[in-house]
């Protein structure tokens, strides 16, 4: 008897088999192993957001009790016409919608990159040269004046206001273009650590698809 | 009305039994029968029928009614133009010269108007080709015994026809006094003469009165005394009769006496002494026609002596000497005696060719003092027949001069029976075969140049009768024959006159340059019935060529060389922007596919290899204690939290990468579990979380024996985005509503701050960011700690240091730490050898690489220094 594992192995271990083609260049299984995960995928999500979301959330209560719920109206109408996205000559009546996701979403956005992201940096970056909180304040000060220099010309890198030169060629100034030079420096260290990462990422997915080809084999 | 027929020209109504229109004189009963009686033809010999004069009246032209009427109102003065009543004509046993004149048919067309109009018939109107029945080109010889008695008495001292009358209508019918002349003599035929009504059925005209003109009558008298004795006729005894028309007359008469075809034939010659010389000069002139083409006419055997004889006339004398010229010379040559008293408009009808010469103007000054002023204004000098024959004109309309009388401007021009067989040219041509003219014409005039002549005769139409007149006798059988088909060497070609080549349309059609300038054009043809002629297309096929190429224009711009320069400078550079940049060759797309398998054989061989190997060759990496450690956070954090703590765990990572997440945060969720016992709540942001949650409690941390429902739950999916997660850690309960909050697990759990701690796994930056941006400010005392991929670890560790988090755990590097803090190998000491090896075979590759990069680079600045 064929135990469900197995199945599943034989599927992974195909589909595994299937993008590893990629390497030898473009071809059917790549594409087929694709499609199925973007199928199967996709699939899994719409089933996921009806049982956990509509129905429990939108649809059983609002046809429950409609009264207490009435409410709910509102998100049904949304949906619905967000429904409309789909057909070309009724796309706009899903703008109210798009409209609504899109405001609050960058509503919540901006919200928390300003108060997550921008301003707890900003302030983070000032305590780096809080000399108190730190056990060697000459280190504290090197690792701080190292960081805020960084964090300037990576700023200023990308500032792109230019004049246009007696040549009739178009640059920035001299002292912009230096920062900008060191702040690229700093970019590119830190595109460098980023590809390392990625790096670090796919090699430890290969190594774990090994150890499932050695556990489906039982090589171990 | 059964009796009345409406004329056909006019439209007048008539009786039924006129023949002539009453009105117009246009014939209203067709011929189609037999004519007989007096519709029967006119035979040669035979007198024309007499016609009533007086009928004639509507048709005379202008000045001759005026003249009539002059001489109607000076009647006193003359009583010698007395009308007879029956105008008797001499009957001569001699042929009629002039009868065929009134045998005219409609056929013959080429009645001259001039001619017609002299007889005071027709005006100055063109003739209309028309039916037979209209009978106006119609030359009828009336009897003069016909003619109305009220003409008769008419005299007067002017003769009428030298005053302007009105034109009349139009009316084939010379004039009565030429018919008078010779109708009881020999009736004069005319070979090409149609059968012509008589005289007699000649319409009378509507109008006749008492106004015949006066010479009219002495026409009548004149012609009667030819009937008798031509020579005893007095001529027109009237001092103002000009004495050329009082030799007319016995001329006439004379020259109705020659047989058919010969006008002038002097067969009957006038033995009268009144037979006026000229006229027998033109007995003499037709006699010498006959002659062979070699023998010239003598010297004018009857030189007119009488003083009365114009002096145009006398010189007729001699320039009838030019007509018997021979044909092969040259018109120039055949000048004219030089007698200063021949007109030149009569010298040149021996001199059909000639053009205007220098010597015309000449000529036509020197007799411009002989010519009678009527026929001054009716010609002018030299200078318009030049005009004339410099016409190219082929409009047989075309006046010859403005000031020519209306009967001298009406003459037809010589169609295509001018240009017809030779023999049939108008009687002022020399004829091939050298016959001559015997005669003169009858209003020659020496102040005319032969020039003048032929302008004026030019658009003439001249009849048959007249045309045959000039011709020879008994022209000779192969004479009859078109000058093509004559006998070789017999005949010379034939010396166009002025007037003829005038109408030629070859010079007229073609432009000046080119009727000059062609030397082609300007050959004489020699074959064909156009021998003679010049400007001639030739028939030879391939010989023909067009007369006129089209210029051929050059399609070159005119530009100079520093233009044509710039220009190639320009189009280069156009060509260089278009011109498509060459493709790298195939060759390095292959270099590189290779260098791609050999990579990947490489590291699947080694990384595979050392894995299946099962080394621990590589060391797990040491755990140092530093403050900053953001791994040594981590796990500080998750050793703070109490034990049995619900601890709450987002996954947010993809399948793509649950291996590396699996592999990373293994060691911490052991250690976490190994130690504290937390109660699991699992959420996640992505739909495939849960899943995912259940993947690692069920295969990595199967060791740990996580049961749900009892140790963790699952709330499932948050929806929403940054949305949900900041509803969700506002109010956990409202985000998701679920039964679960009232689980052991969740009991009593309605905040974010309710949790020990939050740990959240996540492969994306973005995602840790959401996270800590919406739930960050609603933990509370929660620990916040991330698990994230090796590729997000970078992006998030500025929270680290912001004390947003409270440890970061990124790649399998921290799991080792964390591995290494818990003194127990698990999966990442399993991983760590291939994953150790798999970095340095990337290192040596990109060292490798960068090296290899390096030479390539050196090499191609050398081979660019040493281009």
């Amino acid at each position: 008897m064929i135990s469900p594992d197995l199945i599943v192995g034989v599927v992974a271990f195909l589909f595994t088999l299937m993008i590893f083609s990629y390497l030898i260049g473009d071809n059917p299984l790549f594409r087929v192993a694709v499609y199925i995960f973007v199928g199967v995928s996709a699939g899994y999500v719409a089933a996921v957001a009806f049982r956990q979301v509509i129905l429990p959330d939108l649809l059983m209560p609002f046809f429950d009790n409609p009264l207490q719920h009435a409410i709910l109206i509102v998100p049904l109408i949304l949906g619905l016409l967000l429904l409309t996205k789909v057909s070309p000559q009724l796309t706009k009546w899903g703008t109210p919608s798009m409209a609504v996701l899109v405001g609050v979403s960058a509503a919540v956005a901006i919200g928390g990159a300003v108060t997550g992201t921008l301003i707890p940096q900003i302030g983070a970056t000032i305590n780096l040269f809080d000399l108190r909180a730190s056990a060697s304040p000459a280190a504290a000060l090197l690792n701080g004046g190292f960081i805020l220099v960084g964090v300037i010309t990576t700023l200023v890198y990308f500032h792109f206001s230019a004049i246009s030169t007696a040549d009739g060629s178009v640059r920035r100034l001299g002292l912009i273009e230096l920062i900008a030079f060191i702040g690229s420096i700093f970019l590119a260290f830190a595109l460098g650590v980023l590809f390392a990462g990625v790096y670090s990422a796919a090699l430890t997915a290969l190594i774990e698809r090994f150890h499932f080809f050695g556990t489906f084999f039982g090589l171990g | 009305m059964a009796d009345m027929i409406k004329c056909s020209v006019c439209g007048e109504i008539n009786p039924a039994d006129n023949e002539f229109c009453k009105n117009c004189l246009s014939r209203l009963q067709p011929l189609t029968g037999p004519l007989k009686g007096e519709n029967a033809p006119l035979q040669p010999g035979q007198a024309p029928t007499k016609k009533n004069t007086s009928e004639l009246e509507p048709i005379l032209p202008q000045w001759l009614r005026e003249a009539r009427q002059q001489a109607q109102q000076t009647e006193g003065d003359e009583p010698k133009f007395a009308a007879q009543e029956a105008p008797t004509i001499p009957v001569s046993s001699e042929p009629d010269l002039l009868a065929g004149l009134a045998s005219q048919s409609d056929e013959d067309e080429d009645v001259p108007d001039w001619l017609v109009n002299i007889t005071g018939s027709a005006p100055a109107k063109k003739k209309k080709v028309e039916q037979e029945d209209s009978n106006i080109k119609k030359v009828e010889m009336g009897d003069f015994s016909e003619m109305p008695a009220d003409d008769k008495g008419s005299a007067s001292p002017t003769p009428t026809w030298m005053t302007p009358q009105e034109a009349a209508p139009e009316k084939d019918e010379l004039a009565s006094w030429l018919s008078e002349m010779g109708q009881t003599s020999v009736p004069f035929a005319d070979e090409k003469a149609a059968p012509v009504q008589p005289a007699a059925s000649t319409p009378e005209p509507p109008s006749a009165s008492a106004d015949q003109s006066d010479w009219l009558h002495d026409l009548q008298n004149g012609a009667s005394t030819f009937d008798e004795t031509p020579a005893d006729q007095a001529p027109i005894s009237s001092d103002e009769t000009p004495d050329w028309l009082k030799n007319l007359d016995a001329g006439v008469a004379s020259s109705e006496q020659t047989p058919a075809q010969q006008v002038f034939t002097p067969q009957a010659p006038i033995s009268s002494d009144d037979t006026p010389d000229w006229l027998k000069n033109l007995d003499a002139s037709a006699v010498s026609a006959s002659q062979p083409p070699d023998q010239q006419l003598p010297a004018p055997q009857a030189p007119i002596s009488s003083d009365e004889t114009p002096d145009w006339l006398k010189n007729l004398d001699a320039g009838a000497v030019s007509f018997e010229q021979k044909p092969a010379e040259k018109p120039a040559e055949s000048q004219p005696a030089p007698a200063s008293d021949v007109p030149d408009w009569l010298r040149t009808f021996g001199e059909p060719s000639a053009p205007s010469t220098p010597n015309e103007p000449a000529v036509a000054q020197t007799s411009d003092a002989i010519m009678p002023d009527w026929l001054k204004a009716a010609a002018p000098s030299g200078e318009a027949p030049q005009a004339v024959q410099s016409e190219k004109s082929t409009d047989a309309e075309t006046p010859v001069a403005v000031e020519m009388p209306d009967w001298l401007s009406s003459l037809k021009p010589v169609e295509t029976e001018s240009k017809a067989p030779e023999s049939a040219a108008p009687a002022f041509v020399p004829k091939e075969s050298g016959d001559t003219l015997s005669t003169a014409p009858a209003f020659a005039d020496d102040s005319l140049s032969s020039g003048d002549v032929d302008a004026i005769f030019g658009s003439m139409q001249m009849p048959d009768w007249l045309s045959s007149a000039a011709a020879p006798s008994q022209p000779p059988a192969s004479e009859s024959l078109p000058p093509a088909a004559q006998p070789a060497g017999s005949i010379a070609p034939a010396e166009l006159p002025s007037w003829v080549q005038a109408m030629r349309p070859v010079e007229a059609a073609l432009p000046p340059d080119m009727s000059q300038g062609e030397a082609s054009d300007t050959g004489v043809e020699t074959k064909g019935p156009l021998a003679g002629l010049q400007g001639v297309l030739p028939t030879i096929p391939g010989v023909i060529k067009a007369s006129s190429r089209p210029k051929s224009h050059s399609i070159k711009l005119n530009a100079s060389e520093e233009q044509q320069a710039h220009s190639a400078l320009l189009e280069q550079i156009l060509a260089e922007e278009t011109a498509p940049v060459p493709m790298k060759s195939s060759s390095a797309i292959l270099s590189q596919r290779v260098l791609r398998w050999v990579i990947t054989a490489l590291l699947f061989l080694s990384v595979g290899g050392i894995f299946f190997s099962r080394t621990q060759i590589f060391t797990l990496p040491s755990r140092v204690p530093l403050p900053n450690d953001e791994t040594e956070a981590a796990i500080s954090s998750l050793d703070a939290i109490p034990a049995g703590a619900p601890v709450l765990a987002v996954f947010d990572y993809q399948p793509s990468l649950a291996g590396e997440l699996e592999a990373t945060s293994a060691p911490l969720f052991n250690r976490l579990l190994l130690l504290k016992h937390p109660n699991l709540v699992i959420v996640s942001t992505s739909p495939t979380g849960s899943a995912l949650a259940e993947r690692l409690l069920s295969t990595t941390l199967k060791d740990r024996n996580y049961q749900r429902g009892t140790q963790y739950v699952d709330l499932g999916y948050l929806a929403g985005g940054l949305a949900g997660v900041y509803d969700f850690a506002q109010t956990p309960t409202t985000a998701i509503p679920t039964d679960l909050w009232q689980s052991a697990v969740l009991q009593g759990k309605a905040h974010l701050s309710d949790f020990a701690a939050v740990i959240v796994l996540t492969d994306s930056a973005e995602a840790g960011r959401v996270w800590i941006e919406q739930a960050g400010p609603f933990r509370g005392n929660a620990s916040f700690v991330v698990v994230s991929s090796a590729q997000a670890g970078p992006m998030l560790m500025p929270y680290m240091q912001s004390g947003q988090i409270n440890g970061l755990v990124a790649g399998l590097n921290s799991a080792a730490k964390v591995e290494q803090a818990n003194g127990q190998p698990g999966l990442t000491r399993r991983y760590w050898d291939a994953y150790s090896l798999g970095l340095l075979l990337a290192v040596a590759f990109m060292i490798l690489g960068g090296f290899w990069n390096f030479i390539l680079g050196l090499q191609a600045r050398r081979t660019q220094e040493v281009k």
